[in-house]
Protein backbone atom coordinates (compact mmCIF):
# COMPACT_ATOMS: atom_id res chain seq x y z
CA UNK A 1 0.00 0.00 0.00
CA UNK A 2 2.74 2.37 0.31
CA UNK A 3 2.71 2.98 -3.48
CA UNK A 4 -0.85 4.42 -3.27
CA UNK A 5 0.02 6.45 -0.51
CA UNK A 6 2.96 7.71 -1.78
CA UNK A 7 1.20 8.46 -4.70
CA UNK A 8 -1.39 10.66 -2.68
CA UNK A 9 1.50 12.05 -0.73
CA UNK A 10 3.10 13.21 -4.23
CA UNK A 11 -0.35 14.86 -5.32
CA UNK A 12 -0.41 17.25 -2.27
CA UNK A 13 2.51 18.75 -2.66
CA UNK A 14 0.67 20.67 -5.63
CA UNK A 15 0.37 24.04 -3.85
CA UNK A 16 -3.67 24.96 -3.92
CA UNK A 17 -5.53 27.84 -3.82
CA UNK A 18 -5.65 29.73 -0.14
CA UNK A 19 -8.36 28.40 2.08
CA UNK A 20 -11.05 30.47 2.85
CA UNK A 21 -10.68 32.11 6.44
CA UNK A 22 -13.09 31.32 9.30
CA UNK A 23 -14.87 34.57 9.25
CA UNK A 24 -15.74 33.54 5.73
CA UNK A 25 -16.82 29.89 6.12
CA UNK A 26 -18.83 31.18 9.22
CA UNK A 27 -20.55 33.56 7.02
CA UNK A 28 -21.81 31.10 4.73
CA UNK A 29 -22.59 29.10 7.42
CA UNK A 30 -24.50 31.43 8.98
CA UNK A 31 -26.55 32.54 5.69
CA UNK A 32 -27.37 28.61 5.02
CA UNK A 33 -28.79 28.80 8.89
CA UNK A 34 -30.72 31.34 7.83
CA UNK A 35 -31.87 29.88 5.05
CA UNK A 36 -33.10 26.46 6.33
CA UNK A 37 -34.90 28.06 9.19
CA UNK A 38 -36.77 30.39 6.63
CA UNK A 39 -37.31 26.99 4.26
CA UNK A 40 -38.89 24.97 7.29
CA UNK A 41 -41.12 27.78 8.19
CA UNK A 42 -42.13 28.10 5.01
CA UNK A 43 -42.55 24.45 4.15
CA UNK A 44 -44.40 24.12 7.68
CA UNK A 45 -47.03 26.58 6.75
CA UNK A 46 -47.41 24.94 3.21
CA UNK A 47 -47.87 21.48 4.44
CA UNK A 48 -50.74 23.18 7.00
CA UNK A 49 -52.24 24.57 3.87
CA UNK A 50 -51.84 21.38 1.60
CA UNK A 51 -53.15 18.80 4.89
CA UNK A 52 -56.74 21.38 4.46
CA UNK A 53 -57.31 21.28 0.31
CA UNK A 54 -55.96 17.35 0.77
CA UNK A 55 -58.44 16.71 2.52
CA UNK A 56 -60.66 18.73 0.86
CA UNK A 57 -59.53 16.40 -2.24
CA UNK A 58 -58.69 12.74 -1.25
CA UNK A 59 -62.26 11.60 -1.70
CA UNK A 60 -63.64 12.59 -4.98
CA UNK A 61 -59.81 11.89 -5.89
CA UNK A 62 -60.43 8.31 -4.51
CA UNK A 63 -63.42 7.50 -6.83
CA UNK A 64 -61.95 8.66 -10.39
CA UNK A 65 -58.14 7.72 -9.65
CA UNK A 66 -56.95 5.97 -13.02
CA UNK A 67 -55.50 2.66 -12.59
CA UNK A 68 -51.80 2.63 -13.76
CA UNK A 69 -51.12 3.08 -17.24
CA UNK A 70 -48.48 -0.01 -17.54
CA UNK A 71 -48.09 -2.77 -16.06
CA UNK A 72 -45.54 -4.08 -13.50
CA UNK A 73 -42.79 -5.93 -14.40
CA UNK A 74 -41.96 -9.45 -12.83
CA UNK A 75 -38.35 -9.32 -12.47
CA UNK A 76 -35.08 -6.63 -11.84
CA UNK A 77 -33.38 -6.63 -15.19
CA UNK A 78 -29.93 -6.96 -14.37
CA UNK A 79 -27.11 -5.44 -16.36
CA UNK A 80 -23.69 -6.11 -16.41
CA UNK A 81 -20.72 -3.36 -15.91
CA UNK A 82 -19.48 -4.00 -19.09
CA UNK A 83 -22.52 -3.87 -20.81
CA UNK A 84 -23.44 -0.86 -18.82
CA UNK A 85 -20.92 1.17 -20.35
CA UNK A 86 -21.72 -0.05 -23.42
CA UNK A 87 -25.17 1.37 -23.48
CA UNK A 88 -24.05 4.28 -22.07
CA UNK A 89 -21.65 5.25 -24.97
CA UNK A 90 -24.69 3.77 -27.35
CA UNK A 91 -27.24 6.84 -25.69
CA UNK A 92 -24.28 9.36 -25.68
CA UNK A 93 -23.83 8.57 -29.45
CA UNK A 94 -27.28 9.06 -29.86
CA UNK A 95 -27.70 12.43 -28.35
CA UNK A 96 -25.33 14.20 -30.61
CA UNK A 97 -26.92 12.31 -33.19
CA UNK A 98 -30.57 13.80 -32.78
CA UNK A 99 -29.90 17.68 -32.38
CA UNK A 100 -31.44 19.40 -34.91
CA UNK A 101 -30.36 21.43 -37.27
CA UNK A 102 -28.59 24.54 -35.81
CA UNK A 103 -28.00 23.19 -32.64
CA UNK A 104 -24.14 22.33 -31.84
CA UNK A 105 -23.17 19.72 -29.32
CA UNK A 106 -20.20 20.64 -27.76
CA UNK A 107 -19.26 18.24 -25.17
CA UNK A 108 -20.73 15.41 -23.16
CA UNK A 109 -20.30 12.17 -21.81
CA UNK A 110 -21.86 9.07 -20.24
CA UNK A 111 -22.04 7.47 -16.86
CA UNK A 112 -22.98 4.13 -15.15
CA UNK A 113 -23.43 3.31 -11.53
CA UNK A 114 -25.49 1.37 -8.98
CA UNK A 115 -25.59 1.66 -5.38
CA UNK A 116 -27.67 3.85 -3.30
CA UNK A 117 -26.99 7.76 -3.58
CA UNK A 118 -29.37 10.33 -1.62
CA UNK A 119 -30.77 11.13 -4.58
CA UNK A 120 -32.11 7.68 -5.42
CA UNK A 121 -32.92 4.70 -3.55
CA UNK A 122 -30.46 1.63 -3.10
CA UNK A 123 -30.54 -0.53 -5.67
CA UNK A 124 -31.20 1.34 -8.58
CA UNK A 125 -29.09 0.79 -11.73
CA UNK A 126 -27.97 3.92 -13.56
CA UNK A 127 -27.04 3.98 -17.33
CA UNK A 128 -27.01 7.38 -18.77
CA UNK A 129 -25.38 10.70 -20.79
CA UNK A 130 -25.90 14.10 -21.37
CA UNK A 131 -24.69 16.36 -23.54
CA UNK A 132 -23.69 20.01 -23.73
CA UNK A 133 -25.47 21.94 -26.86
CA UNK A 134 -24.89 25.16 -28.06
CA UNK A 135 -27.64 27.03 -30.53
CA UNK A 136 -26.36 30.17 -31.99
CA UNK A 137 -23.86 30.95 -34.68
CA UNK A 138 -20.35 30.05 -33.70
CA UNK A 139 -18.65 33.67 -33.29
CA UNK A 140 -21.71 35.26 -32.45
CA UNK A 141 -24.12 35.35 -29.60
CA UNK A 142 -24.48 31.67 -27.99
CA UNK A 143 -27.20 29.81 -25.98
CA UNK A 144 -26.41 26.66 -23.72
CA UNK A 145 -28.44 24.24 -22.87
CA UNK A 146 -27.80 20.40 -21.63
CA UNK A 147 -29.36 17.60 -23.19
CA UNK A 148 -29.69 14.10 -20.63
CA UNK A 149 -30.88 10.75 -21.45
CA UNK A 150 -30.67 8.55 -18.81
CA UNK A 151 -31.97 4.20 -18.23
CA UNK A 152 -32.84 3.13 -14.32
CA UNK A 153 -33.46 0.17 -13.28
CA UNK A 154 -33.94 -1.46 -9.62
CA UNK A 155 -36.44 -2.97 -7.70
CA UNK A 156 -38.09 0.25 -6.85
CA UNK A 157 -38.52 1.20 -11.04
CA UNK A 158 -41.14 -1.41 -11.06
CA UNK A 159 -44.33 0.27 -10.25
CA UNK A 160 -44.65 0.80 -14.27
CA UNK A 161 -47.57 3.49 -12.82
CA UNK A 162 -46.80 6.86 -15.04
CA UNK A 163 -48.50 8.54 -12.25
CA UNK A 164 -45.57 8.26 -9.68
CA UNK A 165 -42.44 9.33 -10.92
CA UNK A 166 -40.14 7.85 -8.60
CA UNK A 167 -37.30 6.98 -8.73
CA UNK A 168 -36.60 9.06 -11.71
CA UNK A 169 -37.35 12.07 -9.13
CA UNK A 170 -34.09 11.51 -7.92
CA UNK A 171 -32.10 12.50 -10.78
CA UNK A 172 -34.52 15.89 -11.28
CA UNK A 173 -33.93 19.07 -9.43
CA UNK A 174 -36.39 21.87 -8.74
CA UNK A 175 -40.14 21.29 -7.97
CA UNK A 176 -42.72 19.50 -10.74
CA UNK A 177 -45.41 22.17 -11.61
CA UNK A 178 -47.33 20.03 -14.11
CA UNK A 179 -47.63 16.84 -15.88
CA UNK A 180 -49.64 14.77 -18.21
CA UNK A 181 -49.54 11.50 -19.80
CA UNK A 182 -49.15 11.46 -23.93
CA UNK A 183 -49.85 8.38 -26.45
CA UNK A 184 -46.40 8.44 -28.70
CA UNK A 185 -46.75 5.38 -31.53
CA UNK A 186 -49.12 3.77 -29.38
CA UNK A 187 -47.27 4.18 -25.66
CA UNK A 188 -47.90 6.17 -22.72
CA UNK A 189 -45.51 8.69 -21.75
CA UNK A 190 -45.65 10.75 -18.98
CA UNK A 191 -44.35 14.43 -19.72
CA UNK A 192 -43.78 16.62 -17.06
CA UNK A 193 -42.42 20.52 -15.86
CA UNK A 194 -40.28 20.99 -13.37
CA UNK A 195 -39.56 25.02 -12.44
CA UNK A 196 -35.74 25.18 -10.53
CA UNK A 197 -34.49 28.48 -9.23
CA UNK A 198 -31.41 29.65 -10.59
CA UNK A 199 -29.01 32.11 -9.61
CA UNK A 200 -30.87 35.82 -10.43
CA UNK A 201 -27.50 36.70 -12.46
CA UNK A 202 -28.63 34.91 -15.08
CA UNK A 203 -32.10 35.29 -15.77
CA UNK A 204 -33.94 37.92 -14.11
CA UNK A 205 -37.33 36.06 -12.80
CA UNK A 206 -34.74 33.59 -10.03
CA UNK A 207 -36.58 30.76 -12.29
CA UNK A 208 -36.13 28.35 -15.46
CA UNK A 209 -38.90 26.01 -16.64
CA UNK A 210 -37.85 22.43 -18.32
CA UNK A 211 -39.41 19.62 -19.57
CA UNK A 212 -39.23 16.08 -19.10
CA UNK A 213 -40.38 12.85 -20.40
CA UNK A 214 -40.58 9.43 -18.67
CA UNK A 215 -41.68 6.07 -20.31
CA UNK A 216 -41.85 2.37 -18.82
CA UNK A 217 -40.57 -0.63 -20.59
CA UNK A 218 -39.83 -4.01 -19.23
CA UNK A 219 -38.53 -2.62 -16.29
CA UNK A 220 -36.48 0.07 -17.06
CA UNK A 221 -37.68 3.63 -16.80
CA UNK A 222 -36.06 5.42 -19.73
CA UNK A 223 -36.22 9.11 -18.81
CA UNK A 224 -35.08 12.38 -21.27
CA UNK A 225 -34.72 15.77 -20.21
CA UNK A 226 -33.43 19.17 -21.98
CA UNK A 227 -32.14 22.02 -19.14
CA UNK A 228 -32.36 24.91 -20.98
CA UNK A 229 -29.18 25.98 -19.06
CA UNK A 230 -26.05 24.93 -17.71
CA UNK A 231 -23.50 25.34 -14.91
CA UNK A 232 -20.55 24.21 -17.46
CA UNK A 233 -18.63 26.66 -19.03
CA UNK A 234 -19.26 26.03 -22.56
CA UNK A 235 -16.74 27.79 -24.38
CA UNK A 236 -14.67 29.50 -21.89
CA UNK A 237 -13.67 27.40 -18.88
CA UNK A 238 -12.82 31.13 -16.91
CA UNK A 239 -16.08 32.93 -17.02
CA UNK A 240 -18.63 30.56 -15.85
CA UNK A 241 -22.00 31.58 -16.72
CA UNK A 242 -20.30 33.40 -19.57
CA UNK A 243 -22.68 31.75 -22.11
CA UNK A 244 -26.78 32.65 -21.73
CA UNK A 245 -28.96 30.36 -20.92
CA UNK A 246 -31.64 29.34 -24.00
CA UNK A 247 -34.28 31.49 -24.42
CA UNK A 248 -36.46 28.50 -25.59
CA UNK A 249 -36.01 24.56 -25.80
CA UNK A 250 -34.70 23.32 -28.75
CA UNK A 251 -37.18 20.46 -28.37
CA UNK A 252 -41.37 20.54 -27.67
CA UNK A 253 -42.46 18.28 -25.17
CA UNK A 254 -44.00 15.97 -27.58
CA UNK A 255 -40.36 15.58 -28.93
CA UNK A 256 -39.48 14.62 -25.77
CA UNK A 257 -42.24 12.27 -25.42
CA UNK A 258 -40.72 11.09 -28.91
CA UNK A 259 -37.33 10.59 -27.97
CA UNK A 260 -38.09 7.91 -25.43
CA UNK A 261 -38.84 5.12 -27.94
CA UNK A 262 -35.35 6.44 -30.03
CA UNK A 263 -33.45 3.13 -30.67
CA UNK A 264 -30.45 4.10 -28.90
CA UNK A 265 -31.97 4.76 -25.49
CA UNK A 266 -33.74 1.64 -25.44
CA UNK A 267 -32.88 -0.83 -23.02
CA UNK A 268 -30.79 -3.48 -23.63
CA UNK A 269 -32.36 -6.68 -24.81
CA UNK B 1 -16.67 28.66 23.97
CA UNK B 2 -19.92 29.35 21.92
CA UNK B 3 -20.65 27.60 18.70
CA UNK B 4 -19.07 29.59 16.28
CA UNK B 5 -16.06 29.61 18.68
CA UNK B 6 -15.51 25.85 18.53
CA UNK B 7 -16.47 25.78 15.05
CA UNK B 8 -13.81 28.09 13.98
CA UNK B 9 -10.95 26.21 16.36
CA UNK B 10 -12.23 22.99 14.70
CA UNK B 11 -12.13 24.52 11.20
CA UNK B 12 -7.87 25.73 12.33
CA UNK B 13 -7.64 22.36 13.61
CA UNK B 14 -9.05 19.47 10.58
CA UNK B 15 -9.86 22.47 7.75
CA UNK B 16 -6.73 21.75 5.83
CA UNK B 17 -6.72 17.68 6.49
CA UNK B 18 -10.08 18.01 4.88
CA UNK B 19 -9.50 19.68 2.54
CA UNK B 20 -6.69 17.63 0.70
CA UNK B 21 -9.02 14.75 1.45
CA UNK B 22 -11.57 16.17 -0.74
CA UNK B 23 -8.61 17.09 -3.19
CA UNK B 24 -7.54 13.09 -3.44
CA UNK B 25 -11.05 12.39 -3.94
CA UNK B 26 -11.79 14.82 -6.78
CA UNK B 27 -8.08 16.29 -8.49
CA UNK B 28 -9.12 19.76 -8.53
CA UNK B 29 -7.98 21.97 -5.64
CA UNK B 30 -10.89 24.96 -6.47
CA UNK B 31 -13.60 21.36 -6.17
CA UNK B 32 -12.10 20.62 -2.92
CA UNK B 33 -12.48 23.50 -1.51
CA UNK B 34 -15.97 23.60 -2.69
CA UNK B 35 -16.53 20.05 -1.18
CA UNK B 36 -14.95 21.38 2.13
CA UNK B 37 -16.95 24.28 2.49
CA UNK B 38 -20.18 22.32 1.54
CA UNK B 39 -19.27 19.92 4.17
CA UNK B 40 -18.01 22.04 7.25
CA UNK B 41 -21.32 24.07 6.69
CA UNK B 42 -23.62 21.01 6.92
CA UNK B 43 -21.25 19.86 10.31
CA UNK B 44 -21.86 23.74 11.26
CA UNK B 45 -25.81 22.83 10.60
CA UNK B 46 -25.89 19.91 13.57
CA UNK B 47 -22.42 21.16 15.76
CA UNK B 48 -24.48 20.22 19.06
CA UNK B 49 -25.80 17.12 18.14
CA UNK B 50 -22.79 15.89 16.66
CA UNK B 51 -20.48 17.42 18.91
CA UNK B 52 -22.21 16.15 22.25
CA UNK B 53 -21.77 12.83 20.69
CA UNK B 54 -17.95 13.37 20.08
CA UNK B 55 -18.00 12.63 16.21
CA UNK B 56 -17.18 15.43 14.86
CA UNK B 57 -14.18 13.67 12.50
CA UNK B 58 -16.66 11.17 11.82
CA UNK B 59 -19.40 12.96 10.19
CA UNK B 60 -17.34 15.49 8.40
CA UNK B 61 -15.44 12.75 6.70
CA UNK B 62 -19.00 11.08 6.01
CA UNK B 63 -20.43 14.35 5.13
CA UNK B 64 -17.50 14.93 3.00
CA UNK B 65 -17.53 11.63 0.92
CA UNK B 66 -20.82 11.92 0.34
CA UNK B 67 -21.18 15.59 -0.79
CA UNK B 68 -18.62 14.20 -3.14
CA UNK B 69 -19.94 11.09 -4.99
CA UNK B 70 -23.31 13.25 -5.36
CA UNK B 71 -21.41 16.06 -7.10
CA UNK B 72 -19.88 13.38 -9.32
CA UNK B 73 -23.20 11.97 -9.71
CA UNK B 74 -25.73 14.80 -10.62
CA UNK B 75 -23.90 14.87 -14.51
CA UNK B 76 -25.70 18.54 -15.05
CA UNK B 77 -23.42 19.66 -11.92
CA UNK B 78 -20.06 17.90 -12.88
CA UNK B 79 -17.95 20.81 -13.58
CA UNK B 80 -15.45 20.10 -16.72
CA UNK B 81 -11.75 19.64 -16.24
CA UNK B 82 -9.80 22.49 -17.69
CA UNK B 83 -6.43 20.51 -17.91
CA UNK B 84 -6.77 19.43 -21.69
CA UNK B 85 -7.66 22.90 -22.60
CA UNK B 86 -5.02 24.82 -20.15
CA UNK B 87 -2.63 27.40 -22.46
CA UNK B 88 0.93 27.65 -20.96
CA UNK B 89 3.39 30.70 -22.04
CA UNK B 90 6.58 28.81 -21.71
CA UNK B 91 7.66 24.95 -22.02
CA UNK B 92 7.55 23.13 -18.40
CA UNK B 93 10.34 20.57 -17.78
CA UNK B 94 9.82 20.47 -14.05
CA UNK B 95 9.69 16.33 -13.52
CA UNK B 96 8.01 16.86 -10.42
CA UNK B 97 5.62 18.83 -11.75
CA UNK B 98 5.13 15.50 -14.93
CA UNK B 99 4.90 13.43 -12.24
CA UNK B 100 1.85 14.99 -10.25
CA UNK B 101 0.45 15.72 -13.17
CA UNK B 102 0.94 11.93 -14.25
CA UNK B 103 -0.62 10.69 -10.86
CA UNK B 104 -3.78 13.01 -10.97
CA UNK B 105 -4.37 11.60 -14.32
CA UNK B 106 -3.91 7.94 -13.12
CA UNK B 107 -6.17 8.86 -10.06
CA UNK B 108 -8.64 10.17 -12.42
CA UNK B 109 -9.17 6.83 -14.60
CA UNK B 110 -10.47 5.13 -11.06
CA UNK B 111 -14.45 5.27 -10.63
CA UNK B 112 -15.37 8.17 -7.65
CA UNK B 113 -16.84 5.12 -5.33
CA UNK B 114 -13.90 3.26 -5.78
CA UNK B 115 -11.12 6.67 -5.16
CA UNK B 116 -13.45 7.24 -2.33
CA UNK B 117 -12.73 3.86 -0.89
CA UNK B 118 -9.23 3.95 -1.62
CA UNK B 119 -8.36 7.54 0.33
CA UNK B 120 -10.57 6.46 2.64
CA UNK B 121 -8.80 3.22 3.61
CA UNK B 122 -5.08 4.34 2.47
CA UNK B 123 -5.12 8.17 3.03
CA UNK B 124 -7.16 8.28 6.33
CA UNK B 125 -6.33 4.94 7.42
CA UNK B 126 -9.69 3.53 8.60
CA UNK B 127 -10.77 0.75 8.97
CA UNK B 128 -13.13 -1.35 6.62
CA UNK B 129 -15.85 -1.03 9.27
CA UNK B 130 -15.38 3.00 9.40
CA UNK B 131 -14.99 2.88 5.80
CA UNK B 132 -18.01 1.57 5.31
CA UNK B 133 -19.79 3.37 7.82
CA UNK B 134 -18.74 6.89 5.86
CA UNK B 135 -19.64 5.36 2.33
CA UNK B 136 -22.74 3.63 3.70
CA UNK B 137 -22.21 0.24 2.46
CA UNK B 138 -21.81 -3.07 3.40
CA UNK B 139 -17.60 -3.87 4.34
CA UNK B 140 -17.38 -6.46 1.78
CA UNK B 141 -18.74 -3.62 -0.80
CA UNK B 142 -15.50 -1.48 1.08
CA UNK B 143 -13.52 -4.82 0.19
CA UNK B 144 -14.54 -4.99 -3.25
CA UNK B 145 -14.42 -1.22 -4.29
CA UNK B 146 -10.92 -0.78 -2.71
CA UNK B 147 -9.33 -4.32 -4.41
CA UNK B 148 -11.07 -2.49 -7.77
CA UNK B 149 -9.90 0.63 -7.26
CA UNK B 150 -6.37 -0.45 -6.30
CA UNK B 151 -5.42 -2.43 -9.86
CA UNK B 152 -7.24 0.40 -11.60
CA UNK B 153 -4.79 3.11 -9.92
CA UNK B 154 -1.88 0.54 -9.94
CA UNK B 155 -2.58 -0.13 -14.03
CA UNK B 156 -2.98 3.27 -14.44
CA UNK B 157 0.17 4.47 -12.40
CA UNK B 158 2.05 1.61 -14.21
CA UNK B 159 1.47 2.80 -17.67
CA UNK B 160 2.64 6.22 -16.97
CA UNK B 161 6.57 6.07 -18.16
CA UNK B 162 7.50 9.25 -15.66
CA UNK B 163 5.81 7.32 -12.68
CA UNK B 164 7.90 3.81 -13.15
CA UNK B 165 11.25 5.53 -13.67
CA UNK B 166 10.97 7.55 -10.73
CA UNK B 167 9.84 4.46 -9.08
CA UNK B 168 12.92 2.54 -11.02
CA UNK B 169 15.08 5.85 -9.11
Amino acid sequence: MNDVREAFGRLLEEPGPPPATAEQLLGAAHRARTRRRRTRGVTGAALAVLAVIGAAWLVPAEKTSPAPTTASPSSVPHLSDAAAQLVAQRMETTLGEILPAGVESVGGASSTWDGGVSSLPNGITTVGAFTDVLVGPRHGPLAGGQLLAYLLAGSETGAGDLCALTPGRGLLTGTEIGCEVLTVRGGKVRVGRMREAVAPARVASGYVEFHYAVRYVDGWLIMVWELPYTRQPLNNPVADGAVPMLDRPVFTPRRLAELTLEPGFAPPA
Amino acid sequence: MDRDGEFAAYYAARGAALRNTAYLLCGDWHLAHDLTQTALIKLYLVWSRVNRHGALDAYARQVLVRVFLDERRRPWRRERGTADQAVFDRPVHDPAVEERLAVRAALAEVPPRQRAAIVLRFWLDLSVDQAAEALRCSPGTVKSQTARGLATLRAALERTPELAEGQRR
